[in-house]
């Protein structure tokens, strides 16, 4: 078995009487070090997909399967340590903590991990960001940076604890395209580097080019999955 | 410091206005409280005292037929020993107890002065004035002159009563009054002080002289109407209850006296014990209320920060984590809040612990049996400080579960998508 499986992963939203179907029966493998893109138009299922496989929600019907074992038996908190543990995001509005400066934003991904001491987290933290070049913003809040920036930080703290899978939700779509193939570039060069998995839902062509693999999704169903 | 204060911390600054509303909402509530307790705690004192020095002693003991017959101030049922051999021997007896400090016998009666065709109804008081001025500092109380001496025609008399009469000390009076054999006699005596303990059933009715010349003239002889016991501490009355039962068992002829202790089921003080829990329900009401401003603040927040709040729990925070920040951030709000308010609040309580609240006119209404002094002040103690102080953050930290749970309870893909 792969990294991630889905098996017949099925989600329905229920909305007072009405049932709605975000995702019927979908199935697929994802390996180690793939850079996978989902793609599709708004409703088609992307963010539902992406949600399932971060264990931020749980299917209706089906399993997902996390390096073979399943995560629909799993309670809250096993959920959020296996989050915590194996898997890195990266938001279309970069959400980081404003309260906290780029180093601890990075930082508390580190601190949540049992096993670190502060010397090994701090320089763990310097040398991300040192890699998303941004070793010289360290101590600055996250208003006082460009939306490029912000989402280099994001890219930072998702890679830090070098989690099994990144996934990222329209990384580059409040970007301009400059800003948006400097970010790429890390997000490339991070996965080629520590062999890290990448899944993206995009709508965005730069990303689905850098793509190794694209999944195409419409009315909750995969209806093309392509490798280059 | 762990990551989740750090945030809490810093998220305080985030609003500055709200958070600035909640700390002073919870400030005032506090220092409300901080006012009101010390009004309460030191008036109950003070009336706990008036009622331990003129009424009740920390026990009482009465004769049985003499109970319910107080306010007629009867002087056919003495304390008159355990064997009706007197009460010199009977405090032989008493002050062997260990848990006694003072055993004071006093003798209240009542009288009349009538000047032209006005007929003043006073009541006088028999006291052995030396263990009196050593038990409760009966001196103190005196506004101008001096105490009655042993076995003369003096007394003093209470400043009012005075004032009513249109007299003043070192002139003459004459009372009537009954004796214990019911012979109607009338006595003249020379005021010698004027007594003002702020109460105004003693200050505008009783007068005052030696216990030895009331037994003297009410044909009482070695004789009280009551016998109050002190002891070291009010707080002990039980133990001094216990001694005295034992003690009074062991006389058979004990049985027609009855030992009362000064916070006795059913008495006066009791009901002001019972006011003062009560007044302690209320102070957590009033704290919640005005955490009521706090939950809605928080529950602002909650609501602002859905999106946050879905990113902490798919960086793998867990619900409980979430719950605790939250928990936080109410709580420190509750600290410095509270802290504000015992400052505000122990501020007015100085002031009124020492000019005190005048409620003369209002006391006009209220009976005269009652021993409530018309001045009040208020209680300035560390203690009042760290109680109000502990009520505001306990009360704000529970109050604050109600948003930190609703933050918990989030799920993370809808927090997202906030």
């Amino acid at each position: 078995m792969g990294l991630l499986k889905l098996e017949e992963v099925e989600k329905i939203y229920r909305q007072g009487e009405i049932e709605v179907s975000a995702l019927g029966g979908v199935s697929l493998e994802v390996e180690q070090g793939e850079f996978t893109s989902v793609a599709g138009p708004s409703g088609s299922g992307k963010t539902t997909l992406l949600n399932m496989v971060g264990c931020l929600d749980q299917p209706t019907n089906g399993e997902v399967y996390l390096e073979g074992e399943g995560i629909s038996k799993l309670d809250k908190d096993q959920l959020a340590l296996l989050r915590r543990e194996n898997l890195g995001f990266i938001f279309q509005g970069y959400n980081l903590i404003p309260v906290l400066t780029v180093y601890e934003n990075i930082e508390l991904a580190l601190k949540l991990l049992a096993d670190r001491n502060n010397k090994d987290i701090k320089e763990q933290v310097m040398k991300i960001l040192t890699a998303v070049g941004l070793g010289e913003m360290a101590d600055r809040k996250p208003n006082e940076l460009s939306g490029g920036q912000k989402q280099r930080v994001a890219i930072a703290r998702a890679l830090v604890k070098e989690p099994k899978i990144v996934l990222a939700d329209e990384p580059t779509a409040n970007l301009d395209s400059k800003t948006s193939i400097d970010v790429l570039e890390v997000m490339v060069e991070m996965n080629q580097k520590l062999e890290t998995t990448f899944i993206f839902s995009t709508h965005d062509p730069l990303v689905m080019e850098s793509a190794k693999r694209i999944i195409k999704l419409k009315d909750g169903e995969i209806i093309a999955d392509e490798r280059s | 410091m762990g990551y989740l204060p750090v945030i809490a911390v810093r998220n305080l600054s985030r609003h500055k206005l709200r958070t600035l509303i909640s700390i002073i909402a919870i400030a005032l509530v506090v220092a409300i409280v901080v006012v009101a307790r010390g009004h309460i705690v030191g008036y109950l004192e003070s009336t706990y005292d008036s009622y331990i020095n003129y009424d009740t002693g920390h026990v009482k003991i009465i004769n049985q037929e003499f109970e319910g017959r107080e306010r007629l101030m009867s002087l056919n049922y003495p304390v008159a020993g355990f064997a009706q051999d007197g009460i010199s021997k009977m405090k032989e007896e008493l002050a062997e107890v260990d848990e006694v400090k003072y055993i004071l016998p006093r003798i209240k009666f009542g009288g009349a002065v009538s000047q032209e065709d006005e007929l003043t109804n006073v009541m006088g008081w028999g006291l052995n004035i030396e263990q009196e001025i050593a038990a409760i500092d009966f001196d103190q109380q005196l506004k101008a002159g001096r105490m009655p001496l042993a076995d003369s025609e003096e007394i003093i008399m209470g400043q009012q009563l005075l004032e009513r009469l249109e007299l003043a000390v070192g002139e003459e009076i004459t009372i009537l009054y009954n004796t214990a054999i019911g012979s109607f006699q009338g006595s003249s005596f020379e005021i010698v002080g004027a007594l003002e303990t702020g109460l105004g059933l003693i200050d505008g009715n009783v007068f005052i002289l030696d216990l030895s010349q009331a037994q003297q003239m009410l044909n009482m002889s070695d004789e009280a109407t009551e016998l109050l016991l002190i002891g070291a501490d009010r707080n002990r009355t039980d133990s001094l209850v216990m001694e005295m039962d034992e003690l009074f068992g062991s006389f058979e002829a004990a049985t027609e006296y009855s030992i009362i202790p000064w916070n006795a089921p059913g008495k006066i003080i009791d009901y002001f014990k019972i006011g003062e829990r009560i007044y302690n329900i209320i102070y957590i009401f009033f704290i919640l209320m005005g955490s009521i401003i706090l939950i809605n603040t928080m529950l602002m927040i909650v609501r602002d920060r859905t999106r946050e709040i879905g990113v902490m729990l798919a960086l793998g925070l867990k619900s409980r984590e979430i719950w605790r920040l939250f928990l936080l951030e109410g709580i420190f709000m509750g600290i410095i809040g509270s802290f504000i308010g015992i400052i505000l609040g122990g501020v007015v309580t100085k002031v009124f612990s020492i000019h005190g609240i005048d409620y003369g006119e209002a006391m006009e209404v209220l009976s005269d049996d009652l021993l409530l002094e018309t001045v009040a002040y208020t209680d300035f103690s560390l203690e009042n400080l760290i109680f109000s102080f502990l009520l505001g953050v306990v009360i704000v930290t529970i109050a604050c579960i109600i948003p930190a749970r609703r933050a918990a309870e989030l799920e993370p893909s809808e927090a997202l998508r906030d």
